[in-house]
């Protein structure tokens, strides 16, 4: 039990000095890297809305707003008051797209998370172990690969009802097959080095191995996974409430769309559809662009280019 | 009779082989295998060390896997301190592990790097629950001295990968003796390094050998540096020893062709020491189609008739020295 | 024939320039075997890169020439040089044979192509002849050149290597530890086979290896190399019974020797110089127990001490004290406790 607890400490200290040194790497990366840059920026604004949107919104985004004559303001064009205009329900539309970086970065990490700790550790059981466990992980993998994806969210939903969680549990179910597959592979790899020998004659567990030994060596590839799964969950959310199966009493990006959608709003009142079509897009792009120069440190191919 | 520490005999190890998904399906051809190890004996005393040397692909190292139980043998009995190691469960091995330690051939890659040098020296210590938590780093510290990491305190919380080759073997031997061991293995311990600084490791281990009394078994393609290490050496080829003896005499004076083939293929430094030239015909043929008869006979110089009907057993040719040559026998006549 | 003089090569990295080859002079006499000794990193690989400038993008050579009959191939464009010397003069064995064949053609045909890519008016037929006789000649037979590189033993593959640098029949072939990854049966007869070829086609050969014994059989003289520079040169007899330098010294000490019975192998302390941004000193000075106050001011010139034996070393005069007192095991390691010492003092100098 005491050696089971030290391998979990000991591994928590390795995953951190290798979160560590991967940081510091990454920050001397970023240097003289300008899209990376942008990106950390755009990131840490949306952060900021998401972490505080509820107390700095100007406007409660469900409140139905009134003109000065006393008349519901339906699709007011922006204002100095309202920024980004009104719905046709006379709601602050950036208010809405404020609340909305909340249900992204909620969705974004807490899908991308699930995801890779699923894939990570179907990935180091099914390479480590390889044989007859690997081959049924893997088929599993293929299976999860065969889900097309909207008849997947489609049943899903309808069956278990469009809540947050819901949808953060149908993302998770999409994408824990591409990092389950691709950290497999490193895992072949790291395998076959002779260091794991020499934790094997150490007498060193199956689960040691695993998780202290081999996990903080494809532990760069984890954490760029981790980021590129953020960035696909947030457009996997966008699209899913966009098509109306988003939840009902969250603000998020796709079911402002939506809305502006289904009332006919999309082809006039530009200030009610582009807020948040330009969030997605800024904040996907924040995060493909921090992603891609935290792929320099994983392969330093690309950092000669 | 004195216990041996170590006591090999007639292990096996076969890998299957795989020969594709389409023979797998339809059945298509035999079940064929790998003779990597295929009949091997020898002991070890306790402080000794031994040698096995041999072309790539001879199964050295799987030898060592097997002994060490990272490869579980197909047959065969591998005793370690009068306890057959083959009838153990797992439970057992793995506390064997601590008595038993490996020391491996590339220090660039068997550290793992993601390790700090206290971390990676202390890991045995860690999984066998080894003295109290609050002494290890001491004893790590020890250690670190002890192998020449000196002072040890400018290591220990160094990333692996930041040291030198000659610093990360040492850091490799520092995690192979940290949990005590009675027998180490140590497979090419100085290939990778540098002619200047392998001395300073081959003393090492030497004064390891003779002051802790640790049992050796060294493993190498290196015939100059068994002979320098080394009490005795078996020389394998094609999963067999076709030659055992003390080092000095099996390399001075060979008895079996391939052995004397090998010892005339070493390059001399000494310019006033002419080699006796041996060429071998051919190369290493496949482990899995072993010719009939002796395994070296193809490719021998000497090979006549006979030597294809059936292996020769091994023959005393001198004090403690045993080649597995029908030359040696009195039956048979070197005329014909 | 091929002259090398002053030569400089330089690696631009994060951490400063790298002198890897630093002012280094040698010849080469045709159909003669030259040996390059030295530890990694010490400069002898880049040394032979640079002669046909297969260098890395931050590697510049810096100065010095590089003379074959008489033309400065440092003057050449790299374009210039590919066409009339790569290959066609001066050609290379790489370590790995594996890593220098394409994997996806025939070694006849990637020997075509180079043959074909020099001679324009060799046909097809005729580079094809040729490279069946090189491999018959190395002992292959002649019907493999239609294999794939995969298809050969580590051995085999040298050996198309070897087909492959003789191709078109160069003056100087540089062999960059040719056998090191080989077994020694198969590495014996490869060096065999070289060398019977090099004397029937009248190629001179660069042979840079670590391994003291394959030099002292195998070559006509001997290059010490240290830190980028050439600090001991002469015949091979010469440079393994009686060397000068203490870095040679060190060397023959610490190579185990097949036909002695009890030998004291000693190590060298401390490990080679990095060469960032070098100081004007003697590079060998840290590791040196016989290095003076003068070893760590000046760098040594190059001394002549007969028949062509050169030394770059302040003490060399002094040669029986130097070979009596390397002899002995105490004068390494006593060099390694007093620099420990000497950097614990400096330390706490520092903390003060």
């Amino acid at each position: 039990m005491s050696t089971n607890q030290s391998t979990i400490t000991t591994a928590t200290e390795s995953a951190r000095n290798s979160v560590a040194t991967a940081y510091s790497k990454s920050r001397s990366i970023l240097e003289g890297e300008r899209l990376a840059q942008f990106g950390v920026i755009v990131l840490a604004v949306f952060i900021f809305a998401g972490l505080f949107a509820p107390f700095i919104v100007p406007h409660d985004p469900g409140k139905i707003n009134h003109g000065e004559d006393g008349d519901v303001l339906r699709l007011a064009e922006p204002t100095a008051e309202h920024p980004f205009g009104t719905t046709h329900l006379g709601r602050d539309v950036m208010s809405q797209v404020m609340m909305g970086a909340q249900v992204s970065l909620i969705v974004g990490l807490t899908a991308a998370a699930i995801a890779t700790v699923v894939g990570t550790s179907v990935a180091l059981v099914a390479g480590y172990y390889g044989g007859k466990i690997d081959n049924i992980l893997m088929r599993l993998v293929d299976i999860a690969y065969g889900l097309p994806f909207l008849p997947f969210v489609i049943a899903l939903v309808f069956i278990f009802g469009s809540s947050l969680y819901n949808i953060i549990l149908v993302i998770s179910l999409l994408m824990w097959r591409s990092s389950a597959r691709v950290i497999r592979s490193e895992v072949l790899t790291q395998k076959e080095r002779p260091y794991v020998q020499s934790a094997r004659a150490a007498g060193a567990s199956d689960f040691r191995i695993m998780f202290r030994h081999i996990l903080p060596n494809v532990l760069p590839l984890v954490v760029l996974y981790l980021t590129f799964g953020v960035a696909w969950a947030v457009i996997y959310e966008a699209s899913i409430a966009f098509l109306g199966f988003g939840d009902p009493d969250m603000y998020s990006w796709g079911t402002i769309l939506y809305e502006a959608y289904i009332n006919g709003a999309i082809r006039y009142a530009w200030w009610w559809v582009i807020p948040p079509g330009v969030s997605i897009m800024l904040f996907v792009m924040s995060v493909f662009f921090i992603g891609r120069s935290l792929e320099k440190v994983t392969n330093p191919d690309l950092r000669h280019n | 009779m004195t216990e041996r520490k170590i006591q090999v005999r007639d292990v096996k190890k076969h890998f299957p082989v795989d020969d594709g998904a389409l023979s797998n399906l339809f059945g298509f051809g035999e079940d064929q295998s790998v003779k990597a190890v295929d009949g091997v004996s020898f002991d070890i005393d306790e402080g000794e060390a031994f040698g096995i040397a041999g072309e790539s692909g001879c199964g050295k190292t799987t030898l060592a896997e097997t002994i060490l139980q990272l490869e579980e043998p197909t047959d065969g009995e591998i005793t370690i301190d009068g306890r057959d190691v083959t009838e153990m469960d797992k439970g057992e091995i793995n506390a064997l592990r601590s008595d038993v330690q490996i020391i491996q051939q590339d220090p660039y890659q068997s550290l793992n790097p993601r390790f700090t040098v206290v971390q990676w020296v202390q890991e045995p210590l860690d999984i066998h629950d080894i003295g109290p938590k609050d002494e290890r780093r001491e004893t790590v510290r020890e250690t670190l001295a002890e192998v020449g990491l000196r002072p040890p305190e400018n290591y220990m919380d160094e990333y692996t990968s930041e040291l030198s080759g000659g610093e990360r073997q040492r850091v490799g031997i520092a995690r192979a003796i940290v949990s005590n061991p009675s027998f180490v293995v140590c497979d090419e311990p100085v290939s990778m390094l540098d002619v200047s600084i392998r001395a300073s490791i081959l003393r090492l281990l030497d004064d390891l050998r003779t002051e802790k009394g640790i049992s050796f078994m060294y493993i190498s393609h290196d015939l100059s540096l068994l002979k320098h290490v080394c009490d005795r050496i078996g020389i394998m080829y094609l999963g067999r020893f076709v030659e055992t003896g003390p080092s000095t005499q099996v390399i001075n004076d060979p008895q079996h062709p391939y052995t004397q083939a090998l010892v005339s293929s070493t390059p001399i430094i000494n310019p006033d020491v002419e080699r006796d030239r041996i060429e071998l015909s051919g190369e290493v043929p496949d482990p899995i189609d072993l010719p009939s008869g002796c395994r070296f006979a193809p490719r021998c110089p000497e090979a006549s008739e006979e030597c294809r009907e059936g292996e020769p057993r091994m023959y005393d040719v001198a004090a403690d020295q045993r080649s597995r040559c029908i030359l040696h026998d009195d039956q048979y006549d070197l005329s014909s | 024939m091929l002259e090398i003089s002053d030569l400089e090569v330089r690696y631009d990295t994060e951490h400063g320039e790298v002198h890897a080859v630093n002012g280094l002079s040698v010849d080469l006499a045709e159909n003669e075997t030259l040996g390059l000794v030295g530890e990694s990193g010490c400069g002898k690989t880049t040394t032979a890169k640079s002669l046909i400038r297969l260098l890395e993008s931050n590697c510049t050579i810096a100065g010095g020439s590089v003379e074959l009959d008489g033309r400065d191939l440092t003057d050449l464009s790299l374009k210039e040089l590919k066409r009339e010397v790569r290959w066609s003069e001066i050609s290379m064995i790489p370590q790995n044979a594996m890593n220098g064949f394409d994997p996806v053609y025939t070694v006849g045909e990637q020997i075509v192509e180079v043959v074909q890519a020099h001679e324009s008016d060799t046909s097809k037929g005729e580079a094809r002849e040729r490279a069946r006789e090189l491999f018959e000649k190395l002992g292959i037979d002649g019907d493999r050149i239609d294999d794939y590189p995969h298809q050969f033993s580590g051995g085999m593959a040298q050996r198309a290597m070897v087909a492959l640098a003789l191709a078109l029949d160069p003056k100087v072939i540089l062999a960059d530890e040719p056998t090191t990854a080989l077994d020694v049966v198969i590495q014996d007869r490869l060096l065999d086979v070289i060398q019977d070829l090099q004397d029937e086609m009248d190629v001179a050969m660069l042979l840079i290896t670590h391994d003291m014994s394959v030099v002292s059989e195998r070559c006509d003289n001997i290059a010490v190399m240290y830190g980028g520079r050439i600090v001991e040169y002469a015949d091979a007899e010469t440079i393994i019974k009686s060397p000068r330098h203490p870095y040679t010294l060190g060397l023959r000490n610490s190579f185990p020797d097949i036909t002695e019975d009890s030998q004291d192998l000693i190590s060298i302390p401390g490990a080679p110089p990095t060469l960032v941004d070098p100081d004007e000193m003697c590079q060998f000075a840290p590791r040196c127990p016989f290095a003076e106050e003068e070893c760590w001011e000046v760098a040594p010139e190059p001394v002549e001490y007969g028949d062509g034996h050169r030394v770059e070393c302040h003490r060399a005069d002094e040669v029986e004290y130097l070979r009596s007192e390397a002899e002995k095991h105490e004068t390494w390691t006593e060099l390694e406790s007093t620099e420990t010492d000497d950097e614990l003092t400096e330390t706490e100098v520092k903390n003060d």
